[in-house]
């Protein structure tokens, strides 16, 4: 029973962490000087999102969490490629 | 034990990568300190937690996001190098030399 207290207990930190990360690169997602910068911040933003729904799975003990990550990796990446393609302009043959 | 250094050096390397978005010049700069640091971090701290529940269903689906990230969180930023490049945005004083012209 300890060890599984210290496991939840180094889960939080972990997600503390990321939290207070996230926060940071949301400086760069308000006051980035060009469309770029702002989708890096929000690019990274959603890998750490990722990471927290996966952490919070496994604490709380939920599965369907889980699920709920993979969809949110592949929206993630999804969005990124459509972002740039519109900034790339033009078509592919 | 294990998992705990592996959550370490996940929680190192993330605020690493932050501090790198905040203080690079540049768009370019800020993709190769969020993409590598990002990646490195997530797979590092994904590891702990399939290391730390043993193999059940649930580990599973762990290692299955982490496949995830780590084979297309690369091709979103490279994709966004270059759709960046093409935009017009400019690499910043510094920089020596610009091959992709």
């Amino acid at each position: 029973m300890a060890a599984e207290n210290v496991l939840v207990t180094s889960l939080s930190v972990v997600i503390i962490v990321l939290v207070a990360t996230s926060v940071i690169c949301l400086y760069r997602v308000i006051f980035g000087p060009t469309i770029s910068d702002r989708i890096v911040g929000l690019n990274t933003i959603s890998t750490k999102v990722t990471v927290i729904l996966v952490l919070l799975a496994v604490v709380y003990k939920r599965d369907m969490l889980l699920d709920v990550a993979i969809a949110f990796a592949m929206l993630n990446i999804t969005s990124s490629l459509v972002v740039s393609k519109y900034l790339e302009g033009g078509f592919y043959d | 034990m294990i998992e705990y250094f592996l959550f370490l050096a996940g929680c190192t390397v993330m605020v690493l990568g932050a501090v790198g978005v905040i203080r690079f010049p540049d768009v370019y700069t800020r993709l190769h300190a969020s993409t590598k640091c990002d990646t490195g971090g997530s797979i590092s701290i994904l590891l702990g937690v399939a290391i730390s529940i043993g193999l059940t269903m649930t580990s599973v689906k762990v290692l299955s996001i982490l496949f995830l990230i780590f084979l297309l969180n690369p091709v979103a930023s490279h994709a966004l190098a270059r759709a960046s490049h093409k935009y017009g945005v400019k690499p910043c004083k510094m920089t020596v030399v610009d091959m992709y012209d």
